[in-house]
């Protein structure tokens, strides 16, 4: 009996060494990465491969790609260093001078402004190759033009050798072993963001035109040829519808709210245009139509009204006392020309894709998702502006949030084409806007 | 025009769609403790109060017991696809029990207990992948029960308790808009309440080295009502959307029957066994109800969906001599949380628990009883489908305790 006393302390002494030790553990399946080799990755394309947001190229955003996030994750699984053409600490630059937009209490009301200063776009060739090579405002048709590195002040701050290097000699000076490509938004965004005004599909196409399906099809085939000719692999993303951006689903097409008064006096200021018609509560906004009688009609649901106008209708009465200008909405064949070209590019895409075994990421279907809002870890989050928390204040480019929603769509797509597991990064560790 | 400025279209910032349980953990008596919580078909002292008040009028003297545990809690979480392990951070909780019975004459008696069947939490790290889900919860509840017994016959006894509860909650967690420091708001939601309901027990004991008992909980709803939704961090041009208010809500306790046997083979050996039946059916919905609802928050009704959970234990006792008892037990529960319903704030599964103690006979008046539980909460992988939040949940719970029991 007494030898049991003496058992107690020891017993509680081993009760709680053993507490201490114990804690609860989850296997967690190891990083492979399959039949891929990460070790050098490179990542061609535009502006959404830039880390391009908020209407700018900035340090932050470069550090908030999807390239960098995905490159993070494959570090565990043999990737080597990632090298982004950094600028310098600051609000960013769009290419012309401008800085960044941040979100301002405007008059009570939440808006997007300019955060002045711009960050100069610093030459840093010097310090290259780089591993991420994407050029804000790239086309499938300027990735191989020698000329291109001296028009795009992005591409040409860090080219070896601005009017003879290309994006993709940039991104074969690395020898990679792996890529991503996601490009082609441009060539048919340009003529969306400028209301259509440019050309369809002409013989040379300039940034605001719809390039020739030809046209982008030789240009994306000698692309993907260069980066695989030493054997390096990849996947291709396509591209997204773009009515599906905020920039272009905002603001809607009825989104004309009036008084009963005031429909009176629009009405009588329209009276000689009968087809012209105006009620309290909702109303269509006024379009320049040169095939409308008179010129002039309002504009139908499923035409599109463009976000930079917002203040213009707001303020000085556009789309009401005075007529939206072409360059400020897309009507009905111009969003028709730029989902049939959409479409055939994304076909070519999915063909480049197949013929060099790329693993294809179907952007397109995912932004047609995020539009719809998707919750993903107890947020909700969906292409609204400003409140959507996936695209950033520009309207066209995704938030650091939305950035990480990307990197996880080529993550799944790599892992399933390469039978490699990589990790998928945690969302919620990615901001969305600053709210003042 | 201004309506498309500020677009708030979708509008589910806010929603507190998590629930309040945490953990149920039996820690209702440190005898039963020690042996897989067994005791509603064996009478040990006034703790049978809660084990089945119809035992009440089989103890044979007077009796003061009172016992404590030290809860430590820990559970770990992997988002799926993901290698970050997150662990809560730990936290003890002192889930504690007294009850006093009078034997009023040879038939009848009459007791009253305070006990805390709910009582525990989870907090988890400020910046894991759950956070606009849940950051903290915590629950605690204390139930006062008056109760009297009578002995039907020699060999069978009913009893009866009122229950009175007491509870508190708070819940929080963070807001998915930063603002210009680059971080989330935190809304925090604490309420107390009260809930009413009842106890009854039948205790049989045809012999001396058998018995058998069958004791019935009610389920209770903590009515929460004025409780204070706060919220900080928010930026400036959201707080006329999310301001300081009030909510109520009713928190579902459920109750439990369980059918019990006791079985002393001879003067060194009992066996205890149980099975119950936790109606954890009544938890269907979740909602909270605030004062000043705006777009920004609003009323929520969220379905949980639980289903009632049996559990299956087992303790043993072995009393070499007339002063040391030596007690061991296990128990088998099954979770009420359905595929799909896994949520960070209750990352229930299956649970195996394992139990020890010692009950030392002081003197003819005075027990000292210490126990120990280890319960293991079974790997879970699953999602919280009203979140898109899925991972694996591992969580282990110790709880050492002790208590005293004087007769006179």
């Amino acid at each position: 009996m007494k030898k049991q006393f003496i058992k107690i302390p020891a017993v509680i002494a081993g009760l709680a060494i053993f507490i201490l030790s114990c804690k609860p553990h989850i296997t967690i399946p190891a990083v492979t990465h399959g039949s891929a080799n990460f070790s050098i990755y490179v990542a061609v394309g535009n502006s959404l491969t830039s880390g391009y947001s908020s209407g700018a190229l900035s340090r932050n955003g470069q550090l908030n790609s999807y390239p960098v996030m995905l490159a993070g994750q494959m570090k565990a699984a043999g990737g080597g260093n990632f090298k982004m053409p950094l600028m310098q600490e600051g609000n960013g630059n769009d290419g012309a001078g401008n800085p960044m937009l941040v979100l301002s209490l405007v008059n009570g009301s939440l808006a997007p402004v300019r955060d002045e200063p711009a960050t100069p776009l610093d030459n840093v060739s010097a310090a290259g190759p780089y591993n991420d090579v994407a050029a804000p405002g790239a086309r499938s048709v300027d990735m191989v033009q020698p000329e291109y590195s001296l028009l795009n002040p992005f591409l040409e701050r860090f080219s070896l050798q601005p009017g003879v290097s290309t994006m993709i000699s940039e991104a074969m000076r690395n020898n990679p072993t792996f890529f991503t490509a996601w490009i082609g938004s441009n060539d048919v965004l340009g003529y969306a963001t400028s209301g259509g005004v440019g050309q369809v599909a002409p013989p040379i196409p300039s940034p605001g035109d719809i390039t020739d399906t030809s046209q982008f099809r030789g240009a994306l085939n000698l692309a993907i040829s260069q980066l695989t000719s030493g054997g390096a692999k990849g996947v291709i993303a396509n591209i997204p519808d773009v009515v599906s951006i905020p920039y272009f689903s905002t603001i809607p097409y009825n989104g004309l709210f009036l008084t009963a008064a005031q429909a009176a006096q629009l009405n009588l200021a329209y009276s000689s245009l009968p087809t012209i018609h105006f009620q309290e509560g909702a109303n269509a906004f006024v379009v320049k139509d040169p095939t409308a009688p008179g010129g002039y009609r309002q504009i139908k649901s499923g035409e599109l009204v463009l976000l930079p106008y917002l203040p213009q209708i707001e303020l000085d009465g556009y789309g009401s006392i005075y007529p939206l200008t072409d360059s400020m909405y897309l009507d009905a064949t111009e969003i028709n020309n730029i989902f049939n070209y959409t479409t055939w590019y994304n076909q070519i895409i999915a063909q480049v894709a197949q013929q060099y075994g790329l693993g294809l990421v179907d952007m397109n279907n995912y932004l047609k998702e995020l539009q719809a809002g998707v919750i993903y870890d107890g947020q909700t989050l969906s292409a609204s502006y400003i409140t959507g928390g996936a695209f950033s204040l520009d309207g066209i480019h995704p938030t650091d949030r939305g950035y990480a929603l990307i990197t996880n769509q080529f993550i799944s797509v790599i892992n399933a084409e390469f039978r490699s597991h990589l990790n998928y990064v945690d969302v919620s560790q990615y901001g969305g806007l600053l709210f003042p | 025009m201004k309506k498309f400025t500020i677009l708030f279209c979708i509008l589910v910032f806010l929603y507190f769609h998590t629930s309040a349980q945490g953990f149920k953990i039996d820690l209702m008596g440190e005898k039963q403790a020690a042996m897989g919580h067994t005791g509603s078909g064996y009478v040990f002292d006034a703790s049978t109060i809660y084990f089945n008040p119809g035992g009440l009028s089989f103890l044979k003297s007077s009796n003061v017991t009172a016992g404590a545990s030290v809860l430590i809690p820990s559970t770990e979480f992997v988002e799926n696809g993901t290698n970050t392990a997150y662990y809560t951070q730990p936290q003890i909780f002192t889930p504690f029990s007294v009850y006093a019975n009078f034997r009023i004459n040879s038939r009848f008696a009459a007791g009253i207990g305070t006990y805390t069947p709910y009582g525990s939490g989870l907090t988890w790290p400020d910046n894991w992948s759950g956070r606009f889900i849940l950051h903290k919860i915590q629950l605690q509840t204390f139930y006062i029960q008056p109760t009297i017994s009578y002995k039907i016959t020699d060999h069978i006894g009913i009893g009866i308790g009122a229950i009175y509860a007491l509870g508190n909650v708070q819940l929080s967690k963070d807001i998915p808009v930063r603002n210009q420091q680059s971080n989330y708001p935190r809304g925090t939601l604490t309420g107390s309440g009260i809930g009413f309901g009842y106890s009854a027990g039948l205790f049989v004991k045809p012999n001396r080295s058998f018995s058998f008992g069958l004791a019935y909980h009610s389920s209770i709803k903590l009515q929460v009502n004025n409780g204070n939704a706060n919220f900080t961090g928010v930026p400036l041009s959201l707080q006329t959307e999310i301001q300081n208010t009030t909510f109520n809500t009713s928190i579902p306790l459920p109750g439990d029957l369980s059918l019990g046997v006791g079985f002393k083979i001879n003067p060194r050996w009992l066996v205890t066994i149980d099975a119950d039946e936790v109606f954890w059916q009544v938890y269907d919905t979740l909602a909270f109800e605030y004062k000043n609802q705006t777009t920004l928050l609003q009323n929520t009704r969220t379905p949980k969906n639980y289903m009632n959970s049996p559990g299956f234990r087992a303790g043993l006792q072995f009393s070499p001599d007339s002063i040391i008892d030596i007690r061991a037990g296990a128990f088998f529960e099954n979770t009420p949380v359905q595929k799909g319903y896994l949520a960070p704030d209750f990352p229930d599964n299956n649970r195996f628990g394992l139990t020890a103690g010692i009950g030392i006979h002081a003197t003819r008046k005075l027990d000292i009883d210490i126990s120990f539980l280890f319960l293991d909460v079974l790997n879970r992988k699953d999602s919280d489908n009203a979140d898109n939040f899925s991972g694996t949940y591992k969580s282990l719970i110790f709880a050492p305790g002790a208590g005293i029991s004087y007769s006179f």
